[in-house]
């Protein structure tokens, strides 16, 4: 199945591109980095500490836990993770009410508040609906969204890749929708790709009542670099990782091959790529050879 | 676990929970310790604990935390001024990874 290219045919959306790396404006924050890594499931944390600097992203993920308060001598996340130059966007992982998401979010927040880092105003919102699977809970999800965009969040929403989902999303005020391409930590890239295509299309293109500017992440179920590209292709603005790289064999070497990834499929997109057809078109000339074909 | 009580340091409000006492130092009659759920296990604490100086008594004053009593945020700026009472559920969080 060949979708068409989105941006190349968008009036709003430069068709070549220096870099990788535009700027992608999400509420207060501002990336230079279209990938977003996750800090999870790392086996030590020089592992992850080199990941995250070779996938070049800015933004990373960091969910809500108990402090451990008779083992609390330990380093913590906190004394890993580059402060100064990295934004944390917590989330709000494990929460299967929105209640509960909301308590999660506003911890998280006094805790970003007290370090001073610009991750303090927004929230990766997760109401998963289910153990096994991991899926969102669309009815909870949407009640968070409410509640945290009145409270002052810019809210990504997590959110399965279904289309209407993702604009009812959107009309309670999530800042960015982010549908998954698969169940998260499964691996399996992007399932659906026509259906985070019209997520786009519905969100981003003018004649369907969309914001080109309206800022879509695919988020989980990302495997290889592959499916970044899949994703960025697509037109995504961006993917949000983490296990693919945390427990890739070589992890730092896989989060230097998601940037690369992220980077080709961005400029790729925009780079109006040439439709795909049944049968062959010859590079080479066929004026002047020497050749005879049979038959012919 | 048994920190000492400690008197809080703000002016008095309507909250009762963050009403300060009056001559500063805060107990029950009898000194009946309260009863409390700190991060799901039961702890006693002494009646009238601050927030601010539970954490204290945790060694937790210098590492960067969030609290959380009966399901409503301890915004940081008010933990010197939030008495814990008997029966109070406590959640104290931090960072950690995750995707």
């Amino acid at each position: 199945m060949q979708i068409p290219a989105l941006h190349p045919t968008s009036p709003d959306r430069p068709a070549t591109l220096e870099t990788g790396n535009a700027p992608l404006r999400i509420g207060r924050i501002t990336t230079h980095s279209r990938l977003f890594v996750g800090t999870g499931k790392y086996r030590d944390a020089e592992t992850m500490r080199a990941a995250i600097e070779a996938s070049g992203a800015e933004i990373v993920t960091v969910a809500v836990r108990r402090e451990r308060l008779l083992d609390a001598e330990g380093r913590s996340l906190l004394d890993e993770l580059d402060l100064t130059r990295l934004t944390v966007l917590p989330n709000t992982a494990g929460c299967f009410s929105a209640s509960d998401a909301v308590r999660v979010a506003r911890l998280g927040r006094d805790l970003l508040e007290q370090l001073g880092n610009a991750g303090a105003h927004w929230v990766k919102l997760e109401v998963l609906g289910d153990r096994r699977t991991l899926l969102p809970d669309p009815v909870g999800t949407l009640e968070a969204v409410g509640e945290l965009v009145a409270d002052g969040f810019d809210v990504l929403a997590y959110s399965s890749d279904d289309p209407i989902m993702a604009l009812r999303l959107r009309d309670a005020g999530a800042t960015s929708v982010m549908p998954a391409g698969s169940p998260i930590g499964s691996g399996r890239g992007i399932a659906n790709p026509a259906a985070i295509r019209i997520i786009l299309e519905l969100l981003q293109s003018k004649d369907a009542g969309g914001d080109p500017e309206y800022p879509v992440i695919v988020d989980a179920g990302v495997g290889a670099p592959s499916d970044v590209i899949a994703a960025m292709e697509l037109g995504a603005d961006g993917v949000l990782l983490n296990t693919g790289i945390a427990h890739a064999a070589d992890p730092v070497r896989m989060a230097r091959a998601m940037r690369l990834a992220c980077e080709a499929g961005y400029l790729g997109a925009r780079a109006g790529r040439i439709p795909a057809r049944l049968y062959a078109s010859a590079s080479s000339p066929w004026e002047g050879r020497v050749a005879t074909i049979p038959g012919e | 676990m048994t920190p000492d009580a400690q008197s809080p340091t703000s002016p008095p409000t309507s909250d009762p929970s963050m009403r300060r006492p009056p001559g500063g130092t805060i107990e029950t009659s009898g000194d009946a310790p309260a009863s409390v759920r700190l991060n799901g296990s039961t702890h006693r604490i002494t009646p009238g604990l601050t927030v601010a100086a539970l954490l204290d008594r945790l060694g937790q004053a210098g590492r960067p935390c969030a609290v959380e009593v009966n399901g409503s945020l301890v915004p940081f700026r008010h933990r010197q001024e939030r008495i814990l009472l008997d029966g109070d559920r406590i959640e104290i969080v931090t960072l950690v990874g995750g995707g």
